[in-house]
């Protein structure tokens, strides 16, 4: 029995000392090694789920929505999982409107765990696939972009990706105000992937809603207009803006051809490029204005001095002449505004100085640079150095060519001459959520007697005689300017593209409306007097009464 | 008495995952307590008599397993016996039977432990028998069961220490020998030396019950706070239940749980010493060996000491057979502890005798359909009276 004792208590020794190995190993695995295994269990059992945040409206100034989010649904799947993948595609494809072939060569994948048949789906056609109740299916919601005007000012507001990024025009400006915050949901889950609690680890923002000083009516005015216009003569493209002077508020901003902003990729590139602010033309005659005004502002000439009109002009290499000639010996500033005279343009500049001081004031009228308007895109134009000047350049410059602008800076330095002399970035945008963006400030360019004489002297372009008389508008005094551009095609001016325009006010010595009109290589008629002034008068004279202008 | 009431509290804590478990325990618990008293009242000498009968049923019950149409497969292992939700474990019960064998024969020529070539006959070779065969079905834990449980038997009876030391190494390359036949013994085996780049696969029970353990920290999540359990600890019921126990309660709880089988090992080794004769604390102290062999080589297993062998953890998994055993081993254990109490009994005349033989065929009725009913309420319901 003693050895038996002995032998127990060896028995019992050994026990002790196993479980003990145990007790040590287990605290190893709770306390040294808890942290790392708690990050493990962490991995497994949590998930994050991103809640998206919806995205912002873009509206007019009177509330119309132009672009809103609607909840919509990413479909993907698991290929492994889908059973019949025939049958599957067959039954969802009329559902969500995809191709069928598409999404079985989805499905038939083996190489991926995850494919989307189909992202952005409406939320109502989403939830009809979901019935279908096929295994294998993940509905992951989310928000769909949609234009519910669809074709209308689609340059302008530009579209947003399959990931939500706003991806051009105010989406793409304004992406960061329109996004919102995603918020985030922490999921514990089991093994079999059931949620077992569910907190919100990161609020959603919802977007800002922006509102635009764009007015749909106008808008649409406008696009229909350039409709016209570009059957009428097949242009390559063309552009109407309309803005309040005072304010550099744009009221419309339409580009011919149109795309259909709920499927932008339809339509080619270059179509879908704002062209009021991302094109550069030569602006031809509706430059003069400036020439003239930089003349009258540094007191070289008045409205009535006169200037010895001939025929030609010869200019270094180049012979001069006007449109059509006039035969009138000698023109006075009015009249070489009223008539278009391209050497009465360039003896105002040489009247001005020469090339020093008419450069400086190209760049006080704000060309060769960016106008600063909230759209992104803008092209800068572009102005020959003061250095790069060859004989001829200032045979050309006072006309307006062999100098680029933008549609978008015409409009600024216009609005100068329009508003008494101000030079302001022009803006779209009013509001952000219910915070009114900060208005650009202007900088004074021109005296106020000039400005109003400038006025007076383009009021004539519409006046009995003038090259525009067709674009007076009944009931309303008006005042603008033409242009009729050669297109300097590999450096050499075309006898055969041009590009037509016109820019005008009205009323106008009180201009409460400034617009332009800009067709790019029109066909038939190349003249500004003739493509673009009625256009301006039809989206001017709907304006005047939309904007409630009382007659004079 | 201790024992019952420490293991009480431990299967109260298993129970977190649904009441159809705790049903079935708290049914066979009540059984299982029945079957205990009733064991811890009888004469030993009646317990010694019937231990051929019982190691012979059980073996037949062994074989039958093997019958097709009568065995049951799970997990591609066929280990059970049984028509449709009755099932059990005949392996649980050979433990107990060649426990109270061994001792059986030991006692009667107490010399024979002393030298290997003696014990061969009587001991190992019924007990290789029965370890060939559960090696067959194939269950590799309950083999080293009772390969310790006899190992722990025999250096107590007095065996040689350098004749055991051969005996264990023979034994140690058979077992090697079987793990590394089979695949999945054999991925088993390697994935435990790294579980955690085998984490998809093999080392996934074992990962899983890591992540468990430690994300219970030291005092553990709470009860039935555990997120594991559902679904990522496979088997978290049963052979791991360990886990959750560390999920819920903490190192605190594993370290309880390791000094209530502490307890358990004095308690049982004390009776053992303390019994009246050879064979009483031969039965003793099988019976503490079985617990404890099954309790280390489970927790060994889950926290990574040892390679996976599927072996429960007595009294607190839910494996029924295992139970309603361990239910009777204790009875077994009780009655040597109060061993006077059972002599006592044993003066009764011929007319108790025979209610006291239907006492025992109930007792194996129980078991053949009720496998491993509930022996842990049973003992909780002790500990309360």
């Amino acid at each position: 029995m003693h050895l038996i004792d002995r032998r127990i208590g060896f028995i019992f020794a050994v026990f002790l000392a196993l479980l003990a190995i145990g007790a040590t190993r287990a605290a190893w695995l709770g306390v040294v090694r808890a942290d790392d295994l708690e990050r493990a269990a962490a991995v497994q059992q949590e998930d994050d789920i991103t809640i998206p945040a919806q995205r912002g409206s873009i509206k007019d100034a009177n509330g119309i929505d132009l672009g809103v989010s609607e909840p919509a649904m990413d479909i993907a799947a698991t290929p492994r999982l889908v059973n019949d993948a025939t049958k599957v595609a067959a039954e969802l494809a009329p559902i969500i409107d995809r191709d069928e072939t598409k999404i079985l060569s989805s499905l038939a994948r083996r190489d991926t765990q995850f494919v989307y048949l189909g992202r952005g789906i409406p939320a109502t056609r989403a939830e009809r696939a979901r019935k279908l109740g096929i295994p294998g299916l993940e509905f992951i919601p989310r928000y769909r972009r949609e234009y519910p005007r669809d074709w209308m000012a689609s340059q302008l507001l530009g579209y947003v990706g399959t990931d939500g990024n706003g991806l051009r025009g105010l989406e793409y400006t304004f992406d960061k105000q329109l996004a919102g915050t995603d918020g985030e949901r922490r999921m514990v889950k089991d093994a079999m992937g059931e949620p077992l609690e569910i907190r919100d680890t990161k609020p959603v923002e919802p977007g800002k809603d922006v509102t635009l000083t764009l007015e749909a009516d106008l808008q649409d005015q406008a696009e229909e207009v350039l409709a016209e216009v570009g059957e009428k003569w097949k242009p390559k493209g063309a552009t109407a803006i309309v803005m309040d002077p005072h304010s550099g508020a744009i009221l419309a901003l339409a580009n011919w051809p149109r795309v259909n902003a709920n499927e932008p990729d339809k339509a080619p590139e270059e179509v879908n490029v704002n062209r009021a602010v991302g094109t550069n033309y030569e602006p031809g005659s509706t430059f003069k204005a400036f020439t003239v005004a930089a003349a009258l502002e540094e007191g070289k000439v008045t409205p009535d001095t006169s200037f010895p009109i001939g025929s030609v002009l010869m200019y270094a290499d180049r012979e001069l002449r006007d449109s059509e000639d006039h035969g009138m010996g000698s023109m006075t500033v009015s009249e070489i505004v009223k008539y278009s005279s391209n050497i009465g343009a360039v003896k105002i500049a040489r009247a001005l100085g020469g090339a020093k001081p008419f450069d400086r004031w190209i760049h006080r009228f704000g060309f060769g640079k960016r106008t600063g308007v909230d759209l992104p895109g803008e092209e800068r134009g572009q102005v020959l150095a003061l250095e790069d000047y060859s004989g001829a350049t200032m045979g050309n410059l006072p006309i307006g060519q062999g100098i680029n602008v933008t549609p978008m800076q015409m409009m600024a330095a216009y609005a100068a001459i329009a508003n008494g002399g101000i030079l302001r970035a022009p803006h779209i945008v009013d509001k952000v959520g219910t915070t009114p963006t900060k208005k650009p400030a202007g900088k004074r360019i021109l005296r106020e007697s000039t400005a109003a004489s400038v006025r007076k002297m383009l009021e004539g372009v519409t006046g009995e005689g003038g090259t525009a008389s067709g674009a007076h508008i009944e009931g309303y005094t008006t005042a603008g300017k033409t242009g009729t551009a050669e297109k300097a095609i590999n450096g050499k001016y075309s006898e055969e593209f041009y590009v037509a325009s016109f820019v005008g006010f009205a009323p106008a010595n009180n201009p409460k409306l400034l617009a332009a009109v800009i067709v790019d290589e029109p066909e038939g008629d190349i003249y500004g007097g003739q493509v673009a002034a009625p256009a301006w008068k039809q989206i001017v004279n709907f304006a005047l009464g939309y904007k409630k202008i009382r007659p004079e | 008495m201790v024992y019952s009431a420490s293991s009480a509290r431990t299967v109260l804590q298993g129970q977190g995952d649904g009441t159809m478990y705790l049903a079935k325990y708290v049914g066979y618990g009540f059984f299982g307590l029945i079957a205990m008293h009733i064991i811890s009242r009888l004469r030993l000498d009646l317990i010694r008599r019937y231990t051929s009968v019982l190691l012979g049923a059980s073996f037949v019950m062994l074989v039958m397993v093997k019958v097709p149409g009568l065995g049951v497969e799970v997990n591609g292992a066929t280990r059970w016996l049984g028509f449709g939700p009755l099932q059990f474990q005949p392996s649980e019960i050979v433990k107990l039977a060649l426990v109270l064998h061994v001792a059986a024969v030991i006692a009667e020529r107490p010399k024979i432990a002393r030298n290997i070539r003696t014990v061969v006959g009587p001991v190992l070779a019924v007990g290789g028998g029965a370890v060939l065969l559960i090696a067959a079905q194939p269950d590799l834990g309950t083999c080293l069961v009772i390969c310790f449980t006899m190992a722990v038997l025999l250096v107590i009876a007095g065996l040689p220490m350098r004749q055991l030391g051969l005996m264990t190494g023979a034994g140690a390359v058979l077992v090697l020998l079987f793990a590394i036949l089979e695949p999945y013994r054999r991925e088993r085996l390697t994935s435990f030396l790294d579980p955690w780049a085998h984490a998809h696969d093999e080392g996934f029970q074992i990962v899983q019950g890591q992540i468990a353990i430690g994300s219970g920290g030291i005092f553990g999540n709470g009860l039935g706070q555990s997120i594991q359990k559902i679904f990522y600890v496979p088997e978290a019921h049963t052979d791991f239940i360990l886990t959750i126990i560390g999920e819920e309660l903490g190192l605190a709880g594993i370290v309880g749980l390791l000094s209530l089988y502490g307890i358990i090992a004095y308690a049982g080794l004390q009776t053992a010493k303390k019994a009246k004769g050879i064979y009483a604390t031969l039965v003793a102290a099988g019976i503490t060996s079985l617990i404890l062999c099954q309790a280390l080589l489970n927790v060994y297993a889950i926290l990574g000491l040892a390679p996976l062998t599927g072996v429960p953890l007595p009294f607190i998994s839910s494996g029924s057979t295992s139970l309603i055993t361990l239910m009777v081993s204790m009875g077994v254990l009780l009655n040597v502890a109060s061993g006077g109490h059972a002599h006592t009994l044993s003066a009764v005349p011929q007319r108790s005798k025979s209610a006291r033989d239907r006492a025992a065929e109930d007792r194996h009725r129980g078991r053949r359909d009720g496998g491993a009913r509930g022996a842990g309420d049973s003992r909780r319901r002790r500990a309360a009276s």
